[in-house]
């Protein structure tokens, strides 16, 4: 028999509690020959999985909870937050991190490993 | 030497809530430590620095850009989240007196939205035990 009080309580202390984005750093390093570049990969990964919520563009409601500032539409956007990105969207020999995006399309493992490696590069453009 | 007594006593006494609100006085009037600074910004860039700091510090944030298009907030990241406390977008200038919620780093970040560079200049005044970690 389910207690709907006791699951209406739980829901709510659990919807109460804050939701814990980062994750442990990934340890992606950058080979020496990765060809990743903010052209051919981090702009279009960002405009595939991440604009749709942090884009200068878009304020208040449209952020779906994005943080003030947290933009990645320009590459100074990104190169500011590589330590977040990584921790909420990358992966590598470490970590998996999957909280990033918390909702509709997102990446593969496969783009959530080059993620890691362009950002270990320091994010080139 | 019942004189001396009674005046040591007097002053031991003077120097207790007396020395309080003299304190605190001192605290609201001087700032501890003003870090003074120009960031230069590409366009589009961003600097962040650490405030550190708890509820019974404070910091005055004094923003100058040569034009309204200086982005900035100060945020936190207790709990694995983030949390922006302060925000303010398309300024040219800001005075923001910042109390921290509860012990912990604070992060203030600012942005250049024009679409050439910028230099902002940042005056920062330290009261109580906050700190100031200098550009990240």
């Amino acid at each position: 028999m389910i207690r709907w009080p006791v699951v209406l309580g739980v829901l709510g202390v659990l919807g109460c509690q804050q939701e814990v984005l980062f994750g442990p750093h990934t340890d992606a390093t950058c080979p020496p020959s990765s060809p990743l570049t903010y052209g051919n990969f981090g702009q279009p990964f960002m405009e595939a999985y991440c604009t749709r919520c942090h884009a200068q563009t878009l304020h208040g409601s449209a952020r779906m909870g994005a943080p003030s500032l947290h933009d990645f539409d320009t590459w100074y956007g990104i190169r500011a937050f590589i330590d977040h990105i990584d921790e909420t969207t990358a992966s590598g020999p470490a970590a998996t991190n999957e909280s990033m995006p918390p909702y509709g399309a997102a990446p593969t493992l496969a783009e959530r490993t080059s993620l890691g490696e362009w950002l270990a590069c320091g994010a080139p453009p | 030497m019942t004189t001396r007594l009674l005046i040591l006593s007097l002053a031991a006494c003077s120097g207790g809530s007396g020395a309080l609100a003299v304190d605190a006085a001192a605290v609201d009037a001087t700032p501890r430590e003003t870090v003074v600074d120009v960031k230069l910004l590409q366009a589009g860039e961003l600097g962040e620095a650490t405030l550190t700091g708890g509820a019974s510090d404070r910091a005055v944030v004094h923003l100058t850009a040569p034009n309204m298009l200086l982005d900035w907030d100060i945020h936190g990241h207790s709990g694995g989240g983030t949390q922006t406390l302060h925000e303010e977008f398309g300024i040219m200038s800001a005075d923001y007196s910042f109390i921290p919620p509860s012990a912990a780093d604070w992060f203030l970040l600012i942005r250049n939205d024009d679409a050439v560079k910028m230099s902002v200049d940042v005056k920062i005044e330290l009261y109580g035990a906050m700190t100031w970690s200098g550009w990240l």
